[in-house]
């Protein structure tokens, strides 16, 4: 089933995600939810002729669905999806840029502020674009007469050469930059001031009073996520989607939506201006000349200069047929086609400090219950028989340490540390989640793959920093000396520079291009660089592959490819994944993309490896979930050069990537919460595999691939089993990745709420048992409503087989409320391990368990892991590199030429001299005689 | 006859014989065309200016920078004893900053301020945006390989544990030479917290340039054997392109340009006098005018070779 719509219509696909009936939990691409909004409308493009009549060019009838309208968040990505539109002509590569007008036919998606009714329909002055640009028309294409001055469903108002240009400019206004025919679109802010910008040109202008809204922007910012503007592809079929992120006041104060102030989403499929060149019912002066009629109405009546889905990233709007382009859907003709999509935002996520200025009580601890404490808080600070809390999101082995030593009254976190607690505490199961690796992929067709499948070894290849990246690095490899520290490099010579190049790869996922587009991003995958049980989990499970770990230990996979020296041999699994990369070489500079990079400059910046740029960790998992939705690479390659002020070069900057051009590749670590919540595409992780570690596979056959479901979650729970020593359940990830393991998600993750139970201050106690109480009951209700589960967390419940933990939740909290210092046992039948731990428990070593069977859970992490104070800031740094690089080659040539050449100048002009001048007197006196 | 002939090498006298007319004066003008004259005048010009820049750069300079060098060192030395020698901070380019002292290979040079052509010709160049010998970090000394006596002529000979004795205002520090660097060779490891290292750069060739026109720059590394000492802060954080290894010094322009006007002017003043003193005479005057010309010309020239020549 699957399968088949892939091929046939690739880009329903897109929409054609995820989440089972009922569940709670992300993506398996079965089917979808009901949309939560379903709306229908004709239109059609109709000229009008002379004589009055109608010129029907198209008529389309578009459907249009929205994922979800009500109780949204801030920042929350929704599916819209339509079918029946126009097919775009002309796609550009990203719907989201401050150019993507420049489409034939798009399907514009905007989020505008006010509801649409019949007697208050919405205009564009209140709809958000991301830049002035977008509300603009100023060019003169060939006529005085634009289409959307012959737009016939515009007011005659509206078809004056100028329009939008305010009476009340000020006198000191410069208005010489303002030639007709223009019109600007206004954008008017949100009450109570309701200020208007108009879009004038020369828009630093400041004398022509307010131009640029405060979130708009005139040049964007290849590092930063775009507005939500959308100007997207519709297919062959008429079917197409966007993934919109809606937006608070949180977010755009200019827009200004809110709980209480109204929002639509406004879908605009664009037909193509509806002509009127006639225009008799016009005053003379606003109807066009024959001159206008030759040039103007084949503008106005264009019908695209590209084929239907054509790829043609363009920067220039006559390139493109203007009447039928994104850039004038505010014209009449487009707007009245509009499908107004109401909205409605629920509580902020600031509603917590609005409602109650009182300190809250700050629990520390995982990412991965972000997007449930979110909801969850809401509902406890507005309700006064429950406690105001606030969860501060923290590297989890960091919030372990801060319970100790720092008088954290809360943590929450996945993974026991390694020694056991110094003081009594007790870790509650609070919910269910795990994480996820997130990614955006442009499939070959250019859409968006759905079906990536990854396998333990492919994960420790990217993290691993084994794949070259560039070619010139690969040579680099290839001509390292015997002799040389970095000897062991020269095994990589042979790694394919990407993933997408890597055999093992393209069996899985043959539909994934192998673009050098992509090719940072598609060589690494975006992961954490701070302290994390995401990281020791994601580093666990690769550890207990078999595969994996051979390949780890140094062994070729099956087609030659090895580790980078730096990792091999490398114990796992790891709260925080250092960088290990350290070759240099004389050969590859990291500085090669730098523009303007002169020699002399060169020569003084200390060489550094450069995979560890590519590889470029960030600080938090929502930072990646951020990067993944709008494949914004991390990549540190991205160089300048700084000069000073007299324009001497001085340094260099090495920045993120930012935002890729189509085919896109992104991937990253995630949370199976963050990546529901922006509707990410999660891989499946192969839970087994059946084939011999040295056979060249073709296809997926003999591995099983899991998606994060509420079924696979639930399989993997299975294997949490009940630990003593540390009184929690411990994932066994070798069971997970054997043939018993064989239907489980392997990032399933259990998160705790780690307390004391003795010695918390003031009334902390019962406000702590309170939230375990509502987490082991209503806490786990599925929803999006204030104090909900939302999707990406499998609920706790004693249906889903989750009784034991429901139930030592609920004597956690007697004993936090108690605080009587007593830890209630998980395994009654180990009295030896009894509450305060302080020496007893000799063997903690175990404490972090599982790579159960691997060589290396005795040697457990030595860095970030020790429950003391300074655990909390010692995220384990790379090693410093035994040298810092090579000397460069200096020469000169000037050195080399200039005395040699002095010389031979003297030689010269000496002899050549002396011989004409001895040639000259032999001749005179040969006359002369 | 024979006059006619020697005055025609060196002088315009053929051009004064226009006012007494006889016999064979006329058999030795008539037939040489003047270009001819002025092209082979020009060649000689051309000849004895690159001749002498070859000769000065490679020979006489050495005289004048070890002339240089003994009144640096008398002043450095008075210097050093009433402890006004300069310890850190922003030195003045050309301050003799330390005296270096290689005994494996007979080195002994007074160090002066920073690193451009025009400064280097009185001795080693100290880069500004180092540490000064002595204090905690890595001092880079240039010197010359061949061009102004080529003091660090013979470093690429230095052999790992040689001594190299520096003595700045602050004491005398012995390095230990670690060895020497060429390109491509691995940088010396990173230097341990409050450690001092001396790089010396100079500059070498193979072949027939070897000893006349080096091209490579060649490091060689010392580490300081004892304690180090604090200077005063306030050291200058980058340098110049200029004082930069291999670079040359633009700056010359200005005086060359001066030293050009003035052989142009002590030309025309020359042959000017020449109609009106006679020959004998003007040259009497001319000869020192135009050599001191023909000198500062040349000494400024060699500024626009790369400082490590």
């Amino acid at each position: 089933m699957r399968r088949r719509r892939a091929a046939g219509l690739a880009v329903l696909l897109v929409s054609l995600g995820v989440i089972l009936p009922g569940s709670g939990v992300y993506p398996a691409p079965s089917d979808e939810p009901a949309p939560e909004f379903t709306g229908t409308k004709s239109m059609t493009r109709a000229h009008l002729r002379a004589d009055g009549t109608e010129e029907a060019v198209d008529s389309r009838t578009v459907t249009v669905t929205v994922s979800q309208t009500t109780n949204l968040r801030n920042n929350q990505q929704v599916r819209v999806k339509w079918t029946g539109a126009h097919p775009t002509h002309a796609m550009g590569d990203n719907p989201n840029t401050v150019s993507a007008y420049l489409q034939e036919y798009p399907v514009v998606v905007m989020q505008c502020r006010g509801a649409d009714t019949q007697a208050n329909p919405l205009e564009p002055t209140t709809c958000w674009t991301q830049s002035a640009d977008q509300r603009i028309f100023t060019t003169n294409v060939l006529t005085a007469f634009p289409p959307w001055r012959m737009d016939r469903y515009e007011t005659p108002a509206n078809r004056k050469a100028l329009v939008g240009v305010p009476n009340d400019l000020p006198p000191t206004c410069d208005q010489s930059t303002i030639v007709a025919p223009s019109r600007f679109v206004a954008y008017r802010g949100p009450a109570p001031d309701n200020t208007v910008y108009n879009p004038l040109p020369g828009r630093d202008n400041v004398t022509c009073g307010p131009v640029l809204a405060p979130d708009m922007v005139n040049v964007e910012d290849k590092d930063a996520p775009p507005a939500n503007t959308t100007f997207a592809v519709t297919n062959k079929q008429g079917e197409g989607s966007a993934k919109f992120v809606v937006q608070s006041e949180e977010h755009n104060r200019s827009l200004g939506c809110s709980m209480t102030v109204a929002c639509s989403i406004v879908v605009i499929p664009i037909m193509g201006i509806s002509c009127d060149p006639t225009a008799a019912a016009l005053p003379p002066e606003d109807r066009p000349g024959p001159l206008d009629l030759r040039f103007g109405e084949p503008v106005c009546k264009g019908t695209g200069k590209y084929g239907e889905n054509e790829r043609a990233p363009l920067s220039d709007i006559f390139q493109i047929d203007p009447a039928v382009s994104g850039t004038m859907w505010w014209s009449a003709s487009n707007w009245r086609n509009r499908i107004t999509v109401p909205i409605a935002f629920g509580p902020p996520g600031n509603l917590c400090d609005q409602a109650d200025t009182s300190l809250p009580l700050d629990i520390f601890g995982s990412e991965m219950l972000t997007q449930a404490t979110d909801q969850w808080s809401t509902a406890f600070c507005t309700d006064s028989t429950r406690f105001k809390f606030r969860h501060v999101r923290l590297g989890e082995p960091q919030a372990k340490a801060a319970l100790v030593s720092s008088g954290a009254q809360a943590a929450l976190a996945s993974v026991p540390p390694a020694e056991p607690y110094p003081i009594s505490v007790v870790s509650a199961p609070v919910a269910v989640t795990g994480f996820a690796i997130s990614y955006l992929i442009d499939d070959v067709d250019g859409n968006d793959y759905q079906d990536l499948k990854l396998t333990p070894r492919l994960l420790a290849k990217l993290l691993t920093e084994s794949y070259p990246t560039r070619s010139g690095l690969r040579m680099a490899y290839g001509k390292v000396k015997d002799d040389s520290p970095y000897a062991a490099y020269k095994a990589m010579a042979n790694n394919p520079l990407a993933v997408t190049q890597d055999p093992e790869f393209r069996a899985l996922n043959p539909k994934v291009p192998d673009a050098i587009d992509n090719i940072l991003t598609s060589s690494t995958v975006l992961a954490l660089s701070g302290n994390s049980d995401v990281m020791w989990s994601l580093s666990a499970y690769i550890n207990a592959d078999p595969e994996a770990r051979a390949w780890l230990n140094g062994e070729k996979d099956p087609w030659g490819m090895v580790v980078n020296p730096g990792y091999k041999g490398i114990q796992l699994p790891l709260f925080s994944w250092p960088l290990l990369d350290t070759f240099v070489s004389a050969d590859y500079s990291s500085y090669g993309g730098c523009p303007e990079m002169t020699p002399e400059l060169e020569a003084t910046l200390t060489p550094i490896p450069y995979l560890p740029l590519v590889a470029s960790p960030v600080a938090n998992l929502s930072n990646i979930a951020l990067r993944v939705q709008y494949a914004l690479s991390n990549a540190h390659v991205n160089c300048s050069v700084l000069h000073d002020e007299s324009n001497m070069p001085i340094g260099i900057n090495m920045g993120a990537w930012g935002r890729q051009s189509h085919p896109r590749f992104m991937l990253g670590v995630t949370t199976l919460g963050d990546a529901a919540f922006l509707q990410l595409n999660t891989a499946a992780l192969q839970s087994y595999s059946s084939v011999p570690r040295t056979t060249q596979i073709t296809d997926a056959s003999g591995r099983t691939f899991i998606d994060p479901n509420d079924a696979s979650m639930k399989a993997a729970m299975k294997f949490a089993k009940p630990d003593a020593t540390t009184n929690t359940w411990k994932m066994q990830y070798d069971k997970l990745v054997s043939a018993d393991g064989a239907t489980s998600y392997p990032g399933t993750l259990p998160v705790y709420a780690v307390i004391p139970t003795q010695n918390l201050t003031g009334n902390h106690g019962t406000q702590l048992a309170q939230l375990l109480r509502y987490a082991a009951a209503d806490g786990q209700q599925p929803g999006l409503a204030s104090g909900q589960l939302p999707p990406g967390y499998l609920p706790m419940t004693a249906d889903n087989g989750f009784g034991d933990f429901v139930a030592y939740t609920l004597r956690a909290a007697d004993a936090v409320a108690a605080q009587t210092g007593q830890v209630p046992l998980l395994v009654p039948a180990a009295p030896a391990t009894s509450s305060p731990p302080p020496a007893g428990n000799g063997g903690g070593g175990g404490g972090g368990g599982g790579g159960g069977s691997t060589p290396t859970s005795s040697a457990l992490p030595d860095a970030g892991s020790r429950p003391s104070a300074s655990a909390s800031a010692s995220p384990s740094a790379a090693p410093v590199p035994q040298s810092a690089g090579f000397t460069a080659l200096l020469s000169s040539g000037l050195a080399a030429w200039a005395l040699p050449i002095a010389a031979l100048i003297a030689l010269a002009t000496f002899l050549i001299g002396s011989i004409t001048r001895a040639v000259t007197f032999v001749v005179t006196w040969w006359k002369a005689t | 006859m024979t006059a006619t002939l020697v005055d025609l090498d060196d002088d315009d006298l053929d051009d004064d014989d226009d006012d007494e007319l006889d016999e064979p004066v006329k058999l030795a003008k008539l037939p040489v065309p003047p270009a001819i004259t002025i092209i082979v005048r020009s060649l000689m010009t051309l000849a004895v200016v690159s001749g002498w820049l070859v000769i000065y750069t490679l020979g006489v300079s050495s005289v004048q920078q070890s002339r240089t060098q003994q009144q640096l060192y008398n002043g450095f030395r008075e210097k050093v004893a009433l402890a006004t020698a300069p310890l850190g901070g922003d030195i003045p380019a050309g301050t003799p900053v330390a005296v270096l002292e290689a005994p494996a290979i007979g080195l002994r040079q007074v160090v002066v301020e920073g690193t451009t052509s025009g400064v280097m010709r009185d001795g080693p160049g100290h880069r500004r945006d180092t540490a000064l010998p002595g204090q905690p970090g890595t001092s880079v000394i240039y010197g010359h390989a061949a061009a102004f006596g080529g003091p660090f002529r013979r470093i690429t000979s230095l052999a790992e544990g040689d001594k190299i004795t520096v003595t700045t205002g602050l004491g005398i520090f012995q390095y230990e030479v670690q060895g020497v660097r060429r390109a491509n060779a691995p940088l010396p490891a990173r230097l341990a917290s409050g450690g001092s290292r001396l790089t010396m750069a100079t500059a070498e060739a193979d072949g027939w340039r070897s000893g006349w026109a080096p091209t490579n720059v060649v490091y060689v590394d010392a580490v300081l054997k004892g304690e180090t000492t604090l200077g005063p802060p306030g050291r200058p954080t980058s340098v110049t392109v200029a004082e930069r290894a291999m670079q040359a010094d633009p700056d010359a322009l200005v005086p060359l340009v001066f030293w050009l006007q003035a052989s142009l002017a002590a030309t025309l003043g020359l042959t000017w006098a020449r109609v009106r003193w006679g020959g004998l005479q003007t040259w009497f005057v001319g000869v020192p005018v135009l050599l001191a010309c023909l000198w500062g010309t040349v000494e400024t020239l060699a500024e626009f070779l790369p400082n490590l020549v």
